[in-house]
């Protein structure tokens, strides 16, 4: 039997079947009638089903004793947790507690989970890996827009007359959009592509330009700079004054040249094609916010995206490349310590009234991120709720992330798997996959798409929603039992983003576009602002790239993903076709810089950094500039994020992961 | 092979024969799911088939050759193992398989006969009775014409039907294809000649319809004798998404990868074999790192060579592909690595 | 509906382990027979035949045959640790089981080349598959001209079956030659790669017939330099590897082409590589 359901692996939500034979996942294929994905999935959306049945999964409660985890039934697990916790709670108050959520629940898991966090526990620490990935989008969107998320559906792009990609590999981390790039490329609409690593569908791009890592944002200023000097803006816009107060003239293309290493006429080559050639879309990825001046970045494509008339216009807009497959549900559900369900800023009184009256009870303040919560681990933070994330792998400067950890009294872990961070809990609850569940993701555009159970929970693993009400119950809180049905209407009663759907039109294959009382047709962005514009925001006070490189680490060192990737690679190693992929760590250098180390392909080598090492494989390449290494992530043979800095940017919050300093030794 | 015996049967006769045998016999047929979409699977009766259809984007091997299956269980003990093969598969009637799809088991039976016969496929591929449904309406995508694989057959089949509006022309192509028209009391006429002129006209129009592209001999001879440059593979190696795709979907393959299951300590496990796609890189890794078709070129390349080399059709008896053109709709790489295209893009070159 | 009789060609049979040398530190020779006696008695393999071992939980892999024939209801197996089942295999002990699918693939041509000279040429760990074709051979020494064979390893410790090479140097009616990349302090034999020895024998190009088998990248300079030397393209007998999973030409992993190395081979003349359509 064939049970219809969507795809967890990445943003864009591709629709899928589990083909299921006694209470066993065998297959997924794709499904046919699905708008976005119309019967095609990515080698993830294939083959990740297979970590269902892994053999490794966990099937019952875990306790500590001394050293080891010893299996425990969930009522001794709940009573063990709400134990601790109040006594946590007594002796240091509730600010000694944080929460951290999976990007990887359902929306209603990740509201639940809120609502346990902020009215049940009290605890204004809360946070999401989405913080690793757009905090800086999440910010600046919801600045401008009221909302944080893209300003353009991912069918806009079939709409769109050019497309800029910065900072991203879209075939590889979200292979249906990657798909939709190609097939403009293929129709001849120009697409621009900027990033520091050729990849293989640059070639089809009409546009690549290749600045040195860590510039972006001078060469999006200069493209702003030859837009204004040249007059190319869109008629309408207001406030082109403010930029030229800003400084932006000094963002000369030869400037940029100097800086990023791209030719003055390049940059005003692409310029003139994304001013001239009609409504436009801007795709971005962690290539440009897991930087220092992240939130400059996305607020510098939204001066972008304003400039050149591409907001509120069809086939026009601003997309952030999200990573996981309900990073969208986790934000719409403010799972996000400043955010409150709906995209509201959890600082504002009227936001806190209102929510106050649904919950009861709220903290006064907005708390801790993922990154203050390690700083403070053992110190004002004493007991972690760690939900589906392998922090020891997935955090920069992944050995500090683990020594934070290990300084809490009291950590507990909910996963599929002994992941490396779950080896640290106290108490591990095993919580089952998104086959075992009911509920809904929503995708990198705001598409709300059904997630069925296909089969039951295998042993006693629970869906992590199940798991939040009986926890919340065993503090003698009045959570009813999980219905992910009721738990939608009670977000729609809090949210306007989801209003006016009803639960049935969730099924239709590729469920509803929020907001749902969008006119067809209409743009996504018009829907969204209602009256307000959106202004130009200064956006060239660049701080330093954190970390140089210098002589003793001669290489700038960047990061990205793979297609057979997933974040930490908690789930798809456990794929055993996807793990077969990813044989061999490899770092890529450039040709000419391999000839002068007189290293060659294949070599093992130790890539080098302030924070660690890690054993590759060489592969020289043209793909990669002189002076640059790239490192894909992860591999099982050991965490690329602990060779990463954590460096906090304030604005957002985001850590400066995705560059830093490096050097290579020979193994 | 003779020419099989034809009979015309109404439809609802047709269908309260086939209700008959759902009570003792598990029948696969197509159903609409709930977006509208059709899919095979075990009906109860005969309301529940649909043919609002023109096919399933799973191709239908799968219930010869499920995505994943056991080859053997073990229980590993002191000194010794207890090995166990998996239960012989069970009578079942297969109804409304369409021409592609049944060509495309006669690749498979083909293949997994051989020097070593795959009794898991074969055994499978035994007890079930095939009734198939020629096709008058073909999709978009389809260019079975091109592929000898329909719109109908002349064998393969245990019964065949054609839609004649209110009846069904039957082409008996076996003996157990007659016993279910015996035991099951489905009222046969013998067919006319008219009905015979009816479905030639069909099929006919089915033929007009369809995608007048893949001209094959052309890609073959390109591929057979490695007479296409290096850039056009090139190319077409760094489109492909390497999703796997095209290889899931398609009824003429077939390779699978092994893998142990063991249930905690026990001792206990199980071996699988599962669907694996020959544009994946880890498909040719060897133990030594070395890895024959690390770069999606040569993968891209491997999987044309198997589908249109003469080489190959010449081994198996018919090209790779039947026509069926699912990799057409499955491609991430839109309209540009699925068999027309490629065969179009060879033609076009040298 | 026909006939129900069901061969499992993927179901192995039990084999028992008799004895394991230590070969080298990441090699170990399994001397093993089925332990169904009436099997045992009928197993019979050719030199360059392959069994599918299985550690049952872990997997299953491919070995090539590495003793003779005609050695009565036992075999052997050389492994090098390398991956899941090597490693769970090097743990074993005598008295363990493991399930064995074979014998597997086409197998070394023996009776084809009487009166002819023979050149093996193997590196590292490809010397026990052809080890299973040279025991053959010297029982009928008397039927060959020449016989050379020449080793080549990374250093001395690696070199597999170190008291039969030494058996084969005091051989006076073979010449048996050895080569080290690296050499210890012990070492006072030749130094370099394989192909360095073809300067120390002396071959009568149009009698020989020369077997090899190695790494694949030693493989393919050894058969650049026989051709150099005038060896006609079938005179070359190499095996190849692939990636095998099935053993049975089912699962496609090992396909070159058209050609199935576990049916098909592994063994092949350069003449048949040579027409493969990726080499
Ligand atoms: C015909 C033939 C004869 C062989 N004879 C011998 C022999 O006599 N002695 C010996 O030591 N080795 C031999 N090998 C190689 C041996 O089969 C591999 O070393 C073994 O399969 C590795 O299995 P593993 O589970 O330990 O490795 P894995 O853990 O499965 O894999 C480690 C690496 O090996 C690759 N790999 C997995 N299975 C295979 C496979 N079947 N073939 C090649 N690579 C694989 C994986 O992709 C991975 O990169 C032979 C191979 C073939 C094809
Ligand atoms: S593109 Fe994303 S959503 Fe679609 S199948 Fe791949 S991982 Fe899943
Ligand atoms: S190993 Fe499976 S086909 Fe050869």
């Amino acid at each position: 039997m064939k049970i219809q359901t969507t795809c967890p692996f990445c943003g864009c939500g591709c629709g899928m079947l589990l083909e299921v034979e006694a209470r066993q996942v065998i297959s997924a294929s794709p499904q046919r009638s699905h708008p976005l994905s119309r019967g095609t999935l990515c080698t993830k959306g294939w083959n990740g089903h297979q970590i269902i049945h892994h053999p490794q999964r966990l099937t019952q409660p875990l306790i500590r004793d001394r050293k080891t985890l010893k299996p425990a039934t969930w009522r001794q697990a709940l009573t063990l947790i709400s134990k601790r916790f109040a006594e946590l709670r007594n002796q240091h108050g509730a600010e000694s507690l944080g929460i951290i959520g999976s990007v990887k629940m359902t929306t209603e898991e990740a509201y639940l989970l809120n609502r346990f966090a902020r009215s049940v526990l009290g605890t204004p620490h809360i946070d999401t890996l989405v913080r690793y990935d757009h905090a800086p989008s999440v910010r600046v969107l919801q600045e401008q827009t009221g909302y944080a998320t893209a300003t353009a559906g991912i069918l806009d792009i079939e709409k769109a007359s050019v497309l800029l990609i910065i900072g991203a590999n879209p075939k590889a981390q979200t292979a249906r959009i990657g798909s939709y790039i190609f097939q403009a490329a293929k129709r001849g609409v120009p697409v621009i592509q900027i990033d520091p690593r050729q990849q293989e569908h640059s070639a089809f791009y009409a546009h690549f330009l290749q600045p040195r890592p860590g510039t972006d944002l001078t060469l999006i200023n200069a493209m702003l700079q030859v837009i204004l000097a040249n007059g190319w803006q869109d008629a309408g816009v207001l406030g082109v004054s403010h930029l030229r107060d800003d400084g932006l003239q000094r963002f000369t293309p030869e400037y940029a040249e100097t800086v990023c290493g791209v030719p003055a006429d390049k940059i005003i080559q692409v310029a003139e094609v994304f001013a001239k050639s009609g409504p436009g879309i801007i795709l971005y990825g962690t290539g440009i916010t897991q930087q220092a001046n992240a939130t400059a970045h996305v607020q510098a494509l939204w001066n972008l995206a304003l400039l050149t008339g591409n907001i509120n216009r069809e086939g026009a807009g601003l997309i952030p490349l999200l990573n996981a497959n309900n990073s969208q549900g986790i934000i719409d559900a403010g799972l996000m310590t400043e955010l409150a369900p709906g995209h509201r800023l959890i600082q504002s009184n009227e936001t806190r009234h209102a929510l106050k009256k649904q919950w009861s009870a709220l903290p006064e303040k907005r708390g801790y991120t993922i990154q203050e919560m390690l700083r403070h681990a053992g110190g004002k933070l004493r007991g972690l709720y760690l939900v589906g994330e392998n922090l020891a792998w997935a955090a920069p400067d992944a050995q500090a992330a683990v020594k934070a950890l290990q300084r809490l009294d009291f950590l507990v872990v909910q996963d599929l798997f002994l992941t490396e961070t779950a080896e640290l809990a106290d108490v591990l609850l095993p919580a089952c996959s998104f086959a075992e569940k009911e509920g809904t993701f929503t995708n990198l555009e705001g598409r709300i798409q059904r997630v069925h159970r296909a089969i039951p929970p295998l042993g006693e693993s629970l869906p992590d929603g199940e798991i939040f009400c009986r926890l919340a119950r065993a503090f003698g809180a009045p959570f009813p039992a999980y219905d992910p049905k009721l738990i939608f209407q009670e977000m729609q009663s809090i949210m306007p983003c989801y209003e006016k759907i009803t639960y049935a039109q969730l099924d239709h294959p590729g469920g509803v576009v929020w907001p749902a009382h969008a006119a067809a047709g209409d743009g996504r962005c018009r829907t969204l602002m209602g009256e307000r514009r959106g202004a130009l925001v200064p956006a060239t006070a660049g701080a330093p790239f954190a970390e140089p490189p210098d002589e003793e680490y001669p290489f700038t060192l960047f990061t990205g993903r793979p297609v057979f990737h997933r974040r930490s690679g908690t789930l798809v190693s456990r794929s055993f076709t996807l793990d077969k992929e990813d044989a061999v760590q490899t770092v890529e250098i450039s040709t000419d810089d391999a000839k002068t180390l007189k290293l060659r392909s294949g070599w093992p080598v130790w890539v080098v950094t302030r924070r660690g090492k890690l054993r590759c494989t060489l592969s020289a390449t043209r793909a990669v500039a002189p002076g640059t290494l790239f490192l894909p992530i992860h591999h099982k043979s050991g965490p690329t994020q602990a060779l990463m800095p954590a460096t906090m940017e304030n604005e957002s919050g985001i850590p400066e992961m995705k560059l830093c300093a490096a050097k290579l030794e020979t193994a | 092979m003779q020419a099989s015996a034809k009979v015309t049967v109404a439809k609802h006769d047709f269908l309260e024969g086939l209700g008959r045998c759902m009570k003792e016999t598990t029948v696969i047929a197509p159903v609409k799911m709930k977006d509208g979409e059709v899919t095979f699977e075990p009906v109860r009766t005969a309301k529940q088939i649909t043919f609002d259809y023109v096919n399933d984007h799973d191709p239908l091997k799968r219930f010869f050759m499920p995505a994943r299956e056991e080859l053997f269980s073990f229980q590993n003990a002191r000194g010794k193992a207890l090995l166990k093969s998996p239960p012989l598969p069970k009578p079942r009637v297969l109804f409304g398989i369409r021409s592609c799809d049944l060509q495309g088991l006669a690749h498979l039976d083909h293949f997994f006969q051989g020097a070593f016969e795959d009794q898991l496929y074969l055994q499978r591929r035994k007890s079930t009775l095939i009734i198939s449904l020629a096709c008058n309406e073909p999709l978009d995508t389809c260019f079975c014409i091109c592929c000898n694989g329909g719109p109908f057959l002349e064998s393969g089949f245990d019964l065949q039907l054609t839609d004649l509006g209110e009846s069904f022309l039957v082409d008996i192509g076996s003996r157990a294809g007659r016993k279910f028209l015996d035991d099951w009391k489905v009222p046969c006429q013998t067919a006319k000649r008219k009905d015979e002129q009816l479905r030639q006209a069909l099929m006919h129009k089915c033929d007009e319809k369809m995608i007048p592209t893949a001209y094959l001999a052309k890609a073959c001879i390109q591929i057979t004798n490695n007479r296409v440059r290096e850039e056009v593979w090139d190319e077409m190696g760094a489109e492909c998404f390497s999703c796997g795709g095209c290889t899931h979907v398609c009824p003429c393959c077939s390779c699978f990868d092994v893998f142990d299951c063991t249930e905690g300590e026990t001792g206990q496990g199980t071996r699988y074999r599962c669907w694996d796609s020959c544009q994946y890189s880890g498909f040719t890794r060897e133990a030594s790192g070395h890895n024959p078709r690390a770069k999606a070129k040569e993968r891209v390349k491997r999987r044309f060579y198997h589908k249109l080399s003469y080489a190959y059709i010449q081994q198996d008896g018919h090209p790779g592909c039947v026509g069926c053109g699912r990799c057409i709709t499955v491609c991430e790489a839109f309209q540009q690595l699925d068999v027309p295209a490629v065969v179009k893009r060879l033609r076009r070159d040298g | 509906m026909g006939n129900l009789r069901m061969e499992n060609i993927y179901l192995p049979d039990l084999a028992l382990i008799d004895r394991i040398v230590d070969e080298t530190s990441d090699t170990k020779t399994f001397t093993l027979h089925l332990a169904d006696a009436a099997k045992n008695r009928r197993f019979r393999f050719k030199s360059g035949q392959f069994v599918e071992a299985t550690v049952f939980g872990v997997g299953e892999a491919p070995f090539g045959f590495a003793s003779n024939p005609h050695s009565p209801r036992q075999f052997d197996i050389t492994v090098r640790a390398v991956g899941a089942v090597t490693h769970a295999m090097h743990v074993l002990k005598p008295g363990d089981y493991l399930g064995i699918r074979g014998p597997l693939g086409n197998n070394f041509p023996l009776d084809e080349v009487t009166g002819q000279d023979i050149l093996f040429i193997a590196g590292g760990i490809g010397l026990p598959p052809l080890k299973s074709l040279i025991d053959p051979m010297l029982d009928r020494r008397a039927e060959f001209g020449q016989f050379i064979i020449l080793y080549g390893a990374r250093t001395p410790a690696d070199r597999v079956y170190k008291p039969l090479l030494q058996e084969w140097r005091n051989r006076g009616d073979i010449q048996f030659l050895q080569t080290v990349d690296t050499p210890d302090a012990e070492w006072k034999d030749h130094v370099g790669v394989v192909t360095t020895l073809f300067e120390k024998v002396k071959l009568d190009i149009k009698r020989t017939v020369a077997f090899t088998c190695g790494p694949p990248i030693m493989i393919r300079f050894v058969i650049q330099d026989l051709l150099t030397m005038g060896f006609a393209e079938d005179r070359i007998i190499s095996t190849l590897e692939r990636y095998m999973k099935c053993g049975v030409g089912k699962c496609g992993h090992c396909a070159i082409g058209h050609k199935y190395i576990c049916v098909d081979g592994p063994v092949f003349s350069y003449r048949q590589i040579k027409r493969l359509p990726e080499r």
